[in-house]
């Protein structure tokens, strides 16, 4: 559950995000908006890797302002940049096991987290090959698997089908519709199809305000993507 | 059992960190060259001080490569929503760097210094101390610092420290017998006295 009222978030003299209230509860949400719209700002927020300017912002139940909200809130978080990097030299499998550790999963519990989230993304046979040697799809699904990997009760991807072929975006989508169920999932993108083979409902961001937040479906009622951006687009 | 255990070793991130990276292929290398040069019997004492100071510099270089590496691979996102202090990821990640100097310092170094004359580093103990600390501060430097051309120019820091430190340690060692001192007037009063002759005890002294 996300509740934000009157969030800002501000970088220097910039404002990223402009003192929108959102509530999204357990599902599949989605957050488009054009290029410089706030998303990847507002997605980090949400991740408690940079903290809000202004306003206030409860995750799962906690404040994430406060050190004992981070750990509690992270414990329980997925969270995958739009650009990140890995450890090259690492397997796949050790790489998971990496990131259940950062996660404080507990050890016993970690070589079945790191199996379960393989299969998760179709990466069981890979699970044992050096993350040098993956191409740029294979990379976005361990991507994946890292952020799924504590079975996460908030899942942040931002902008998380750059680089799968169709057959895996598909399998991707049925994925969050499967964590969708018992979790809260925030999907940035910039994909239609993203939107509507995943997603319960679709927030529109422009210029750091919020133009829409309603169904899918509701979106294209209203003259679609371009009719709620307006002049706030590229 | 064992193989739970075996599942969970291929997993825990100290045993990545050990087995990956830089450090443990510079140890392999370290002991290679070690192993070959006791073989063949050319470890003599030159080779000695050169190898030590080749091994710090090598491991100097791992250590502030392997501290960069945030930067270099770009995973600093992995840590800025961690449950896992900065500290805790700070000693995960420094555990290579520090333990594979040690471990090439104490079984191979070592014993490569009962050959030193000059009274250099002599214990195997003191040597993966240093190495060890030479490496956990590069490593250091490397996080603090991440920039590529760290790592090389801690390399021949390293290096050329461990040989200024070599040559003052020559020059004050005494590596041949004393120069003879001129003769000088005989002075009876100045002659060594008789240790042969028997010595009162100072108990039996009034």
């Amino acid at each position: 559950m996300i509740t934000a009222d009157d969030l800002t978030i501000r970088h220097r003299r910039r404002t990223a995000v402009d003192g929108i209230t959102l509530r999204l509860a357990t599902g599949v949400h989605g957050l488009l908006g054009p290029n410089g719209a706030g998303k990847t700002s507002l997605m980090r927020v949400l991740a408690t890797a940079a903290p809000p300017s202004a306003g206030r912002l409860g995750l799962l139940g906690e404040d994430p302002t406060h050190y004992s909200g981070i750990q509690a809130v992270r414990r329980r978080l997925g969270y995958l940049p739009q650009e990140f990097g890995v450890y090259r030299h690492f397997t796949v499998r050790e790489f998971l096991g990496y990131a259940a550790w950062l996660k404080d999963v507990p050890g016993h519990e970690v070589p079945a987290a790191v199996e379960r989230a393989a299969q998760r993304t179709d990466l069981t046979d890979r699970l044992d090959t050096r993350l040098r040697t993956l191409s740029g799809g294979m990379k976005q699904r361990v991507g994946i698997a890292q952020a799924v990997v504590n079975d996460p009760a908030l899942l942040l991807l931002d902008e998380p089908t750059t680089g799968l072929d169709p057959r895996q975006r598909e399998r991707f989508h049925a994925l969050l519709r499967e964590i969708g169920q018992e979790a809260t999932v925030v999907v940035s993108t910039h994909l239609m199809e993203d939107v509507t083979g995943a997603c319960d409902d679709v927030t529109v961001l422009a210029s750091g305000k919020v133009r829409f937040h309603g169904p899918v479906d509701a979106l294209a009622a209203v003259g679609g993507y371009s009719a709620v951006v307006g002049d706030g687009g590229d | 059992m064992l193989s739970s255990v075996r599942d969970r070793a291929r997993v825990s991130p100290l045993l990545t960190e050990l087995r990956r990276g830089p450090a443990f292929k510079v140890f392999c290398a370290v002991v290679a060259v070690e192993v070959l040069l006791r073989a063949t019997g050319t470890l003599f004492v030159p080779w000695s001080l050169s190898t030590v100071g080749l091994t710090v510099s090598a491991f100097t270089v791992c250590a502030g490569w392997h501290g960069a590496r945030e930067r270099r691979c770009r995973t600093r996102w992995l840590g800025q929503v961690a449950v896992r202090s900065a500290l805790h990821r700070f000693l995960l990640a420094a555990v290579p760097a520090v333990f594979w100097p040690m471990a090439a310092a104490l079984p191979v170094l070592g014993p490569s210094f009962e050959y030193d004359p000059v009274g250099l580093l002599v214990f195997g103990g003191t040597l993966a101390q240093f190495v060890a600390l030479a490496a956990l501060a590069a490593f250091a430097l490397g996080r603090l610092l991440p920039f590529r051309l760290l790592a090389p120019a801690l390399a021949v820091g390293g290096y050329f420290l461990l040989a200024l430190m070599s040559v003052g340690a020559l020059a004050g060692s005494e590596t041949s017998p004393p120069e003879p001192k001129p003769a000088a007037e005989p002075n009876p009063s100045a002659a060594e006295p008789d240790r042969s002759a028997p010595v009162p005890h100072s108990e039996e002294t009034p």
